[in-house]
């Protein structure tokens, strides 16, 4: 039995030595990333038969198993994937946080100073000071809304470029983890009696798990091994040894936005931000789409309303050169694109019809075939017309040329270019119009008590051309007058009750009083009126005016309003973040509960194989000590 | 429960940079004195923020505005209350004027003092603002208001009043045109003005007349008609209409002429033929005014039918003055009432703005105590989890072996 006892001894010190190197590996690898602990598994030969029963034969290292449960790794990996995307959205989200709420950098500041700037004019309308002062200020506020629109579209090409980024990275890993599953099948299959690559099937699940943070992953083992790896809503992008390349492309939707699709088979799919459940990837997008074209819109629609509304004044009023006053600002206006696979002709032309009905979303147009389908993407409203032009929401949509064929689409952005493009377009102090363009005078020799108690110019703009006309109202009679003045028809007879409005040439004149038959009432062109600062004390009215949303908010508020909801946004991402990163953290504990290394236990396990490996050689001395005498005995 | 070594490092080292981050916020709190460092550290607060500043500069208008309104007014109410003085001298002069005993000569040099004041007067007209406009040519800044033809003083600006927006809702009227005050004064007593006839041989002298019951007022012309006797007898014809009101009367100097709610007492003793005509109150320059009285007294009188005619001119030239000198008053009195109602709300402004900063304070600005206990409390944290770290893992196993 003695080399029985040799071979077991010799069987022992091999385990305890395969032992001793996987203790070795595990310390060793103590720092590597999605490395699972190993240890080896012993079990006992078929033991030999004897008369005497069956003789143990020693030790033999059946596998070597590395710790490891797929349900914790997968709930680490989707765990990772949300957090990862929840950080993605709340860094971004701080970006645009850190640029809108800037007390000094926002936009508020500069719309007080403006307004400040009209209340200075119309205090001091002839003061040249006051009128340059103006000039500066809505000049400045003009680059206020541009400098703000920059930066915001500096986030957009910061995200489109991240996107991309992202892509090539995707495009990599998905490309390793098909290289692993070629080389784990080519493992696998050696010899009859297969053993598991351990350190590979490692390395693929800490790529999967990276896959799964860039872009949402889920990934499914099959019978042979290998792992195929699906993303966004089911899309293949790694079956066994292949993978498939995301690819970015121009949006056809949004020609300077990113888009992404997956070149599997022959026509590439197009992968949608909704269909992305976690990653950075779907963070970007969701980010991009949703949070700062919003933000955009927002400021775009203030830009809008303040340029019509401020222009709508400003045309009714008169210049210090007694000319009627022109645009104030340009303001981008809605646009509208084709979607660039659209099969039919057709263009549309979207114009602005009220800017106070603006909203912050995005449009789509679609020809069924039979109707125009509107859809608002921001609440999925949506309205069907038979035919074109149509207004919704402050825009009117119209046919420019071609005929669409059924299934065009087009995207209508209203307030998108708003803040861009916004300009001052008065430059010359001299062509602030503070003055109304005309005025009432009464007749020295009236006798009634009738006196004037106002004068309008009409809104909206263009003004009457017979606005400057001189018209005299002639009173008959306590209740009839008589009109002369070109553009009114020179009507006589005409009635009058008292203190209701006299409407002749594009203004309303208001009477107070009795008057008296022969009482005259001129209204003239308001000619050297270098005083006047009426056209300037409605413009700056505008400042408390809500004209924004449907009339409940003025341009401050609406403001405020965006700087609120991104703040709320961001925090909301924040908190989400922070709880993800918890959960994220508490199943990676759970993973590393099961796979990962602790040193002090490695280093038991060092003692324990050393003492097997010691005990084991203490057996082969003593068979090698029995053998000796054996020896001894057949020398004697 | 396993612990993997690099779990052990991993959250101990995240504890610690999570920790680290919390202070060094607390931090720049303190260094900024701002609660809120993005609008994300509180949305609603920072978005009420900045609507509280937007109140606060918008009463920062207001109050700028005020104190334009006040600076016009306090001009406007200053030159009016020259031009009362001055209309009040002018008054006194033609109290003078009417003393029976004045020589021509005597009336001429009063003729020379009142023509010093009509000269002050149109300069005062004429004041200009601080920005270098016309105080009373309305809209029309850059225009002379008032220029002296030889027709008389023209008035070359507008009927336009100039507002501006002192508060919210609330235009405040800064400016009096001056066809209003000086251009368009109505003669008379306000309702209708006497005068004599240019003819008049008789020494008859008006009283300018009385309303004594408004209600019963025509606005017609009418004229009282004398004829010859003794005591003279007249007539009062309703022009207008053509009809005689009173036929053949029996004057009696001193006594009350009254008809259609208006009085006249005429004193004196009319020739047959002399006639006063009266009619409604027209509207007449003050400069006018100011000019023929002071040409009117600088011309000799020619017996007492020239004194009388001088003595009826005066009379009326007396009212015509009282109503400029209402005018004048009723502007002083709006923009002294103008005045009075900016003190209110410049109060009223500044009690705001001080409202609005403390909300926005109150928001936006960093409680320092609660900051600073707070601040203490992370350090203390953050050391003891950098302590707790070195101890956890300078154990090792290794270390015994």
């Amino acid at each position: 039995m003695a080399t029985s006892i040799l071979g077991i001894a010799t069987s022992g010190v091999a385990a305890a030595r395969a032992g001793l190197a996987t203790t070795a590996h595990n310390i060793a690898n103590v720092n590597t990333e999605g490395f699972s602990r190993q240890n080896i598994v012993q079990s006992t030969p078929v033991p030999a038969y004897t008369g005497a029963g069956f003789f143990g034969a020693g030790v033999a290292v059946a596998t070597v198993r590395r710790a490891w449960n797929e349900v914790l790794e997968q709930q680490a990996r989707a765990a990772d994937s949300r957090a990862a995307a929840a950080a993605e959205l709340a860094a971004q989200l701080r970006a645009l946080d850190d640029l809108l709420a800037d007390p000094q950098a926002g936009l508020a500041p500069a719309l007080d100073e403006f307004f400040g700037g009209l209340n200075e004019v119309a205090a001091h309308p002839a003061d040249a000071a006051a009128r340059q002062a103006l000039v500066s200020r809505a000049e400045a506020l003009a680059a206020r809304f541009r400098g703000l629109d920059a930066r915001l579209d500096d986030l957009r090409a910061r995200a489109n470029r991240q996107t991309e980024e992202t892509i090539a990275s995707v495009n990599a890993t998905a490309a390793r983890i098909a290289e692993l599953n070629r080389r784990i099948l080519e493992a696998g299959s050696v010899g009859s009696r297969a053993q598991p690559p351990n350190d590979l099937l490692d390395a693929r699940d800490s790529l999967v798990r990276e896959l799964g943070r860039e872009i949402g992953a889920t990934a499914v083992a099959q019978s042979d091994g290998s792992l195929n790896v699906f993303v966004a809503g089911g899309q293949a992008i790694v079956v066994g040894g292949n993978a498939y390349a995301l690819a970015a492309s121009p949006d056809p939707e949004s020609p300077r936005d990113v888009a992404i699709s997956l070149q599997a088979g022959a026509a590439p799919v197009a992968l949608r931000a909704a269909d992305f459940s976690g990653g950075r990837l779907g963070a970007l997008l969701e980010f991009r789409n949703a949070d700062l074209a919003g933000a955009r819109n927002a400021l775009g629609r203030i830009a809008i309303a303040l340029a019509e509304q401020m222009n709508a004044q400003h045309r009714l009023g008169q210049d210090l050169d007694g000319a009627m006053g022109g645009a104030l600002f340009a303001a981008g206006a809605p646009a509208v694109a084709a979607r660039a696979t659209n099969a039919g002709t057709a263009q549309l032309a979207a114009t602005l019809a009220d800017a106070s009905a603006l909203t912050t979303s995005a449009y789509r147009v679609l020809w069924d075939g039979a109707a125009w389908q509107v859809e608002r993407l921001s609440d999925r409203m949506s309205w069907s017309f038979a035919a074109l032009p149509q207004t919704v929401d402050g825009v009117t949509l119209a046919l420019a040329s071609g005929t669409p064929a059924a299934g065009d689409s087009f995207r209508l952005e209203p307030t998108a270019s708003g803040a861009a493009e916004f300009a001052l377009l008065v430059r010359q102090p001299r062509q602030l119009a503070a003055a109304a363009p005309i005025r009432a005078a009464t007749s020295a020799g009236n006798t009634g008590s009738g006196v004037v108690s106002a004068l309008a110019v009409n809104a909206p703009p263009p003004p009457d051309p017979n606005l400057a006309q001189t018209v005299t109202i002639t009173f008959t009679g306590p209740n009839t007058f008589d009109v002369s003045g070109t553009g009114t028809g020179n009507p006589t007879g005409v009635a009058y009750t008292s203190g209701a409005p006299i409407r002749f040439n594009g203004w309303t004149l208001t009477l107070e009083g009795a008057p008296a038959a022969g009482d005259v009432f001129t209204v003239q062109a308001n000619t050297g009126a270098v005083a006047d600062n009426r056209n300037m004390l409605a413009l700056a009215a505008l400042h408390g005016a809500r004209g924004i949303e449907g009339g409940t908010a003025s341009y401050g508020e609406a403001w405020s309003a965006l700087v609120g909801a991104v703040g709320s946004r961001a925090r909301e991402m924040q908190v989400n973040e922070q709880a993800l990163e918890r959960l994220a953290a508490q199943a990676e504990a759970s993973r590393q509960e099961l796979s990962g290394v602790n040193l002090d236990e490695e280093a038991a396990n060092l003692l324990r194989y050393q003492q097997a490996w010691q005990a084991s050689a203490k057996a082969l001395a003593i068979a090698d000590a029995l053998f000796a005498s054996l020896l001894e005995l057949g020398g004697r | 429960m396993r612990i993997s070594t690099s779990l052990l490092f991993e959250s101990g080292a995240r504890t610690i940079s999570r920790q680290q981050a919390e202070w060094a916020r607390t931090q720049q709190q303190l260094a900024t004195g701002r609660r809120l460092l993005a609008a994300s550290d509180d949305p609603l607060a920072a978005a009420q923020a900045l609507r509280t500043a937007q109140a606060a500069a918008r009463a920062d208008q207001y109050a700028a505005t005020q104190a334009a309104a006040r600076s016009s007014l306090a001009l406007a109410e200053s030159v009016l209350g020259r031009a009362t003085e001055v209309l009040q001298g002018a008054r006194e002069l033609l109290v003078q004027a009417n003393a029976p005993t004045l020589t021509d000569a005597d009336r001429a040099s009063l003729a020379v003092a009142l023509r010093a004041r009509y000269d002050e007067l149109l300069a005062l007209a004429n004041a200009r603002d601080a920005d270098g406009q016309y105080l009373f040519s309305g809209y029309r800044g850059a225009t002379q208001p008032f220029a002296e033809t030889a027709a008389g003083v023209t008035y070359a600006g507008d009927e336009g009043e100039r507002a501006l927006a002192v508060a919210e809702g609330r235009l405040l009227a800064v400016s009096v045109n001056g066809a209003w005050l000086f251009d368009r004064v109505p003669d008379g007593n306000g309702r209708f003005s006497v005068s004599a006839a240019a003819t008049n041989t008789g020494t008859a002298v008006h009283d300018g007349g009385t309303v004594t019951d408004p209600a019963a007022l025509t606005g017609h012309t009418y004229r009282i008609q004398f004829g010859a006797g003794t005591p003279p007898v007249y007539d009062v014809v309703d022009v207008t209409t053509g009809t005689t009101l009173v036929a053949a009367a029996t004057y009696t100097s001193g006594r009350a002429i009254e008809f259609d709610g208006l009085r006249v007492v005429l004193s004196g003793a009319p020739a047959a033929g002399d006639r006063f005509d009266i009619a409604p109150s027209g509207a007449a320059s003050v400069f006018d005014t100011l000019r023929a009285l002071a040409d009117r007294l600088a011309a000799p009188a020619a017996g007492p039918a020239g004194r009388a005619a001088i003595a009826n001119t005066l009379a009326g030239g007396l009212q015509a003055l009282d109503r400029a000198l209402d005018r004048v008053l009723e502007a002083r009195a709006r923009a002294g009432a103008g005045l009075a109602e900016l003190d209110g709300l410049g109060d009223l402004v500044s009690a705001e703005k001080l409202r609005h900063e403390a909300d926005g304070a109150r928001l936006a600005n960093l409680d320092y105590a609660e900051a600073a206990s707070r601040f203490a409390a992370q350090q203390t944290a953050l050391e003891a989890a950098q302590r707790s770290y070195l101890r956890v893992t300078s154990l090792s196993l290794f270390d015994l072996l």
